[in-house]
């Protein structure tokens, strides 16, 4: 660290010096700035050399480049010690926990709301539900031509679940008429709108399969649906129920009956998931058959398995959807 | 004459009551100030006492009628002074609550709050997080504001304290009517008013009849010495006129008459209690350089986020979604613990001081006085003792100096000091009380202070009682007593006075043990002894004797002092003694040190010339005699240019006989210069320049209550060496702040970052706004301030005081937002990603997931192994990794504390000695697990309970941060690439 001269300290000569330096005119701020850009006295770029500013390039790219093999180190270390095919964390270690969520389609465009309306004698209004269903429902339907996928499908039974590996195939002409050439029967303001069940890994749920011991809080159109499978095919109960209902008194008057296809529930054989090639989650198609039209409808929708919990705050284990139909 | 007195009716018409100019109260308040900076300009000590007595409307034998007195009283007020306008309470707390960063704050607040509403007036069930985080900001912006306002807001005890020194009632004429009880604060300008021996003159007066009169106007020269003051005629400088006394002054003797020249805030000393109350001090260069940061970063938060806001809004994002990015850009962007650190690191500094008896008012004074460059020191009572000390003896032909050894057996042999001794123990009105106290003249104490080391007063006096005296006067120039010698039964004639004085009234001198006739050779060598010692700045005091003839003047003989009928000339010459108020035993090592650290060092004092320089030369001030000396009178002349060129020309410079609007000004040209400094002083004359100076330094024993009132450090022990370790003290916090400032900054760059990749990448946010609060006023603090315990690296004292060395260079920018911050970020970024990759969500999975991820409408959003994740477990999620980027910060920025330990050095070299710091970084991982893992703290700061092996994801980026770190600075030390790294990363 150089010590400052004070003035009394200097010599003649630099004295002289001090004072007599060149000056230089003095600039506007408009020709200092052209100046810091590019001196071409001292050919400097915005106060550098090009020697300067090479060496600073070089610096920062061997230490960025230092920094990016480190992250990419990390990363690719930590990256193989995962399986590709099966998460970290599953099940209750995992953040997802064991309670799917339950979701539906179609999804309204607006952010952050689950209105769906449209008017139903105006085919331009419908027209993107349509789409939007259609758009999800591509997936579905398979083509038995390609290879590949359609070599993992298993038509699936309640008394023949899948083998190892094998995914169920899930039958979109079961969902008729909420099939995308009848335009999901929306034309007819009878809309339909697909549950689904959220895929969590390995998650398998405990149905309700007796017809004793239903909850209480359960509709009893499901109890009583419940009851007569028992009666029908005990194999039936390995299911996952659904039920849809309006959320007030009023809605429940305005809703109107409701068919949920092919069955009333995500049958017990697709599950677990185990991120198996081609798997497809089973939906359920809810029919509307005859809603009030020009009110608004807020309705739940609920999955019904012994290991499903359910807070309507929270909206866990429920889906809220509103409808209307003008 | 006129404009003299136009001048002089203006400044009185500015401190009228009912404020004539109708002026509001702040530029009142300025314009006095501006006032009270001219020196005071009159004549009215000047002209014949007649035309004073019409030009104030008086009478000398009647005084004023009561019905003018009470005119002139509604019309100028009280005599009391003013107490300036400031700032009120209300308005100061508001000041401090918008300062800085507060705005922004406040700002990010309101957007919390107003996003909150609108989220209230359209939902049924908003989340309450947006009401929590605006919460929690306007409680940060309170506390920092109050915080702030404490420091600043000091009540103003200054005009308290000068009004102690007035007093109540004093002895006024008016209507012919002595009125011995008449109330100070009604005196007005042409009363009469009569002050004896123990009053404080009341007003500044002109003295129209006096006897004995003299004055102690140590509370505007700083110079404890009774001056006398009679009725004659004026000099050009009011302060030293002889026929003025001046508000405050005490009688010490005698009594006088006087007429009242100004009154309250008018007198010398209310121009100086005006100026020491309304002066502001200059900002420190640590305030302004925290200020001038501060702008810098508020102006780019608030750039980026009014570029960030406006994008958004462009880009059709929604209100909602806008207002939080630029919450997080703003809070992200400032460096919220930088003030509290700066503050508790400047207090735990103040502390220390405290236990070196250096008592610390104001803390950034601690800074100041490391980068401080120049020390403007008062003389008296500073530099010396205020205690007059006998230094030198002379007796026929040899001058004795007290401190040299031999002088002992010198003064057991010579009778000639013999006989002086005795005179030194007589003449002298001196008394000893029991204790072995003396009260009495300064200089008389001093002679029996030095006689009580060689033999003893008390019995010389109960040998030789004291018949009659003639006491000091101005006129005489010397002092008479007779003693009775009650072994010989003869008298004995003391005389003690001014060598001139006394020398013409001599015919002999004692020469050891006999007496030989004066002769001009004498004289001369007398006369030589005087000058020579008084170059030295020695007071010099004459004595004779004369043993009276016991036929002449037999026991009983009727001596009559007012017209002597002894002999008061034909006296016999004893000696000399030079006396002088020494140098404190340290000063002059400390101004070694001082100047040895590249301070200079002036001397401002209101004593003389000579005594200036002798003691400026004695404690080295001044190296060479020839040092250059300016006088009052010489700067009352001087335009401030020339003040500015002298300061710059000449490196050694003492002031004399300066006032205290000089010593104001002395400091304020320094200033201009670009200098930062420091006064050291005492009495009331120094409180303007201690107020306005950058570091005021008072005498804790010594000093005046006034002077401490002002000043910012306060020496308890009065030891100027305290001062060096100020300086050292204030060097290293600094360059200790510039580590902490260092630390703090780089743990912004983690936070400001991942706010842009959420906007850049669209990935979800991955540190919260909560847990930006949480790093900057929590975990990060304890370090932060505990580097302010760190040894110094260099010796501090070796260099020259900072002047353009920043708190904040470019180079350490540089180093926080280029290097170390990026590494912190990277850090933090590969635990999140990792966290997110081990719940199923790859890091490309998460690019432009963020319109899905952060809809509370979307029940499902898939991962790269196809599990479906909700709203509420997807946060969870989210606020999980966001733990994991806050805690791998903590870890990063622990290894970062260790190392900004060091500037220079290796950690190897320094250790890990620091054991507050080591403290600190246990408390840094101990709250970062406490606001992890305890139930409710962690939901309200948005943070998750973690595995332990998220933990450890950050410390290979640790590592790479302290390798290269100690790289940088081996590359620093050894000046490797040419000095590439010193250039551009050595802050």
């Amino acid at each position: 660290m150089t010590v400052k001269k004070r003035p009394s300290d200097l010599t003649s000569l630099e004295r002289f010096n001090m004072y007599y330096r060149e000056r230089e005119p003095p600039l506007t701020a408009g020709q200092k700035f052209q100046r810091f850009i590019w001196n071409p006295k001292t050919r400097q770029f915005c106060g550098r050399t090009g020697a300067s500013w090479s060496k600073i390039a070089l610096f920062y790219f061997i230490f960025y480049a230092a920094l990016a093999v480190l992250v990419a180190i990390c990363m690719w270390t930590f990256l193989q010690l995962l399986d590709a095919r099966q998460p970290r964390w599953q099940l209750d270690s995992s953040i997802i926990g064991t309670n799917p969520g339950l979701g539906f389609r179609p999804t309204p465009p607006e952010v952050a709301s689950s209105v769906i309306w449209y008017k139903g004698n105006d085919p331009g209004s419908y027209q993107f539900w349509i789409k939007e269903l259609s758009n999800f429902l591509k997936k579905y339907k398979r083509d038995a031509n390609k290879s590949g996928a359609g070599q993992n499908i298993h038509n699936c039974d309640f008394k023949l679940p899948p083998p190892a590996g094998k995914v169920c195939d899930v039958d979109v002409n079961a969902w008729s008429p909420c099939i995308e050439e009848n335009g999901f029967a929306y034309h007819k303001s009878t809309p339909c709108i697909f549950l689904k069940l959220n895929k969590i890994y390995a998650w398998k749920p405990e149905f309700y399969n007796s017809s004793d011991h239903l909850p209480s809080a359960m509709p009893e159109d499901l109890k009583e649906h419940i009851r007569n499978m028992t009666a029908y095919d005990k194999n039936y109960l390995n299911m996952v129920w659904v039920s849809c209902q309006g959320e007030n008194p009023a809605d429940r008057e305005n809703i109107g009956p409701i068919q949920y296809l092919p069955y009333r529930g995500f049958p017990g054989y697709y599950f677990p998931y185990s991120n198996q090639e081609g798997y497809l989650s089973p939906l359920v198609a809810v029919h509307l058959q005859r809603p009030k039209t020009g009110m608004l409808i807020n309705i739940e929708c609920r999955a019904w398995a012994h290991n499903i919990k359910y807070d309507r705050v929270e909206g866990i284990g429920s889906v809220h959807i509103e409808i209307m139909v003008e | 004459m006129n404009s003299r007195t136009s001048s002089l009716s203006s400044i009185s018409d500015l401190f009228r009551p009912n404020n004539p100019k109708g002026l509001r109260s702040r530029d009142l308040s300025s314009t006095r100030l501006s006032a009270l900076k001219k020196e005071i300009n009159t004549d009215t000590h000047l002209i014949p006492l007649k035309d004073l007595y019409t030009l104030l409307g008086t009478d000398p034998v009647n005084g004023l009628s009561s019905q003018k007195a009470q005119e002139l009283l509604d019309y100028y007020g009280l005599n009391t002074l003013t107490p300036p306008t400031h700032y009120t309470v209300p308005k100061l707390l508001l000041k401090s609550l918008c300062t800085g960063f507060s705005i922004l704050i406040w700002l990010g607040a309101i957007l919390c709050l107003s996003a909150y509403l609108i989220e209230l007036s359209t939902k049924p069930d908003p989340s309450t997080d947006n009401l929590y985080l605006g919460c929690v900001l306007i409680a940060v912006d309170l506390i920092c504001g109050i915080f702030s306002f404490f420091q600043n807001y000091k009540s103003s005890k200054i005009m308290k304290t000068f009004n102690s020194m007035i007093p109540m009632h004093t002895t006024c004429l008016r209507d012919g009517i002595l009125n011995r009880n008449t109330e100070v604060r009604d005196l007005v300008k042409g009363d009469i008013i009569y002050v004896e021996i123990g009053d404080v003159i009341p007003a500044d007066i002109r003295i129209i009849e006096s006897r004995g009169f003299k004055v102690d106007n140590s509370s505007l020269t700083g110079e404890c010495i009774a001056v006398p003051r009679h009725n004659t005629d004026g000099s050009a400088n009011i302060l030293e006129s002889p026929n003025v006394a001046f508000f405050s002054s005490l009688c010490v003797e005698g009594w006088a008459k006087g007429v009242v020249l100004f009154c309250g805030d008018l007198t010398a000393l209310g121009r100086v209690a005006g100026l020491a109350a309304r002066l502001q001090p200059a900002p420190s260069p640590l305030s302004r350089e925290i200020r001038r940061f501060m702008r810098c970063m508020s102006t780019c938060a608030l750039a980026l986020g009014i570029f960030i806001a406006s994008a958004s809004m462009i880009l059709g994002y929604p209100f909602m979604q806008t207002s939080i990015f630029v919450i997080g850009i703003v809070v992200a962007n400032i460096p919220e613990g930088l003030q509290p650190t700066i503050t508790a690191s400047l207090t735990l500094t103040a502390k220390r001081m405290v236990t070196r008896n250096c008592l610390v008012k104001n803390l950034e004074a601690i800074e100041a006085l490391g980068a401080c460059t120049t020390i403007c020191s008062d003389k008296t009572g500073t530099l010396t003792e205020n205690k007059m000390c006998v230094r030198h003896i002379w007796t026929w032909n040899k001058t004795y100096s007290i401190l040299d050894k031999e002088f002992e057996n010198f003064l057991q042999n010579d009778q000639a000091l013999n006989s002086l001794k005795i005179c030194g123990a007589l003449c002298s009105n001196a008394t000893v009380v029991k204790s072995g106290v003396i009260r009495g003249d300064a200089s008389e104490k001093a002679i029996l202070n030095f006689l009580f080391n060689y033999c003893d007063p008390v019995t010389i006096r109960k040998r030789y009682p004291k018949i009659v005296e003639i006491p000091f006067n101005s006129v005489n120039k010397y002092q008479i007593s007779i003693h009775l010698n009650e072994e010989k039964k003869t008298y004995l004639l003391v005389m003690k006075g001014a060598p001139e004085c006394i020398l013409s009234r001599c015919v002999t001198i004692a020469f050891n043990n006999k007496s030989i006739s004066m002769t001009e050779d004498i004289k001369q060598a007398v006369n030589t002894t005087t000058e020579n010692l008084a170059n030295t700045g020695e007071r010099i005091l004459a004595f004779a004797d004369c043993d009276l003839d016991s036929n002449e003047y037999p026991l009983n003989y009727p001596f009559d002092t007012e017209n002597p009928n002894f002999p008061v000339d034909e006296l016999r010459f004893l000696g000399l003694i030079g006396l002088k108020d020494p140098p404190r035993e340290q000063v002059r090592s400390a101004i070694e040190r001082v100047r040895a650290a590249g301070v200079r060092v002036m001397m401002v004092t209101g004593d003389h010339p000579a005594t200036a320089r002798a003691v400026a030369i004695e404690v080295g001030i001044a190296t060479t005699p020839s040092c250059h000396i300016v006088t009052g009178t010489e700067l009352r002349n001087m335009s401030p240019d020339l003040l500015y060129l002298t300061l710059a020309k000449h490196y050694e410079i003492v002031f004399a006989r300066t006032s205290p609007t000089q010593k104001l000004q002395i400091v304020e040209a320094c200033q201009k210069q670009g200098g930062v400094v420091a006064v050291t002083g005492d009495g009331v004359n120094d409180a303007p320049a201690l107020r306005r100076a950058d570091i005021g330094i008072s005498m804790g024993i010594a000093g005046s209550q006034v002077s401490k009132q002002t000043a910012d450090i306060i020496l308890m022990d009065d030891n100027f060496a305290t001062i060096v370790t100020g300086i050292e003290e204030g060097r290293k916090i600094f360059d200790n702040l510039k580590k902490s400032v260092c630390y703090i900054l780089i743990s912004n760059v983690p936070e400001i970052l991942p706010v842009l990749m959420f906007i850049l990448f669209s990935i979800p946010l991955p540190l919260g706004v909560m847990t930006i609060l949480c790093v900057d006023l929590g975990t990060d603090m304890w370090p932060a301030v505990s580097l302010s315990h760190e040894q110094a690296e260099q010796d501090v004292m070796a260099r020259p005081p900072r002047t353009s060395d920043p708190l904040v260079s470019n180079r350490m920018i540089r180093l926080v937002y280029l290097h170390l911050g990026l590494i912190e970020f990277a850090a933090g970024m590969f635990a999140y990603f990792i966290v997110m990759a081990e719940h199923g969500f790859y890091p490309s999975q998460l690019f432009g997931i963020r319109q899905k991820w952060d809809n509370v409408a979307v029940t499902d959003v898939e991962d790269s192994l196809g599990q479906e994740w909700t709203y509420a477990e997807r946060k969870e999620l989210e606020r999980a990794c966001q733990a994991t980027y806050f805690v791998a910060v903590v870890v990063t920025q622990m290894m970062n504390c260790i190392i900004c330990k060091t500037r220079y050095n290796s950690i190897f070299h320094v250790g890990m000695k620091n054991n507050v710091l080591n403290i600190g970084l246990i408390f840094e991982l101990i709250l970062a697990c406490m606001v992890c893992y305890i139930p409710g703290v962690n939901t309200f700061f948005k943070t998750y309970p973690l595995r332990l092996r998220w933990w450890f994801l950050a410390l290979p980026f640790a590592a790479l941060m302290f390798i290269f770190d100690e790289f940088r600075k081996h590359c620093i030390r050894n000046h490797m690439f040419g000095g590439w790294f010193n250039k551009f990363t050595f802050y």
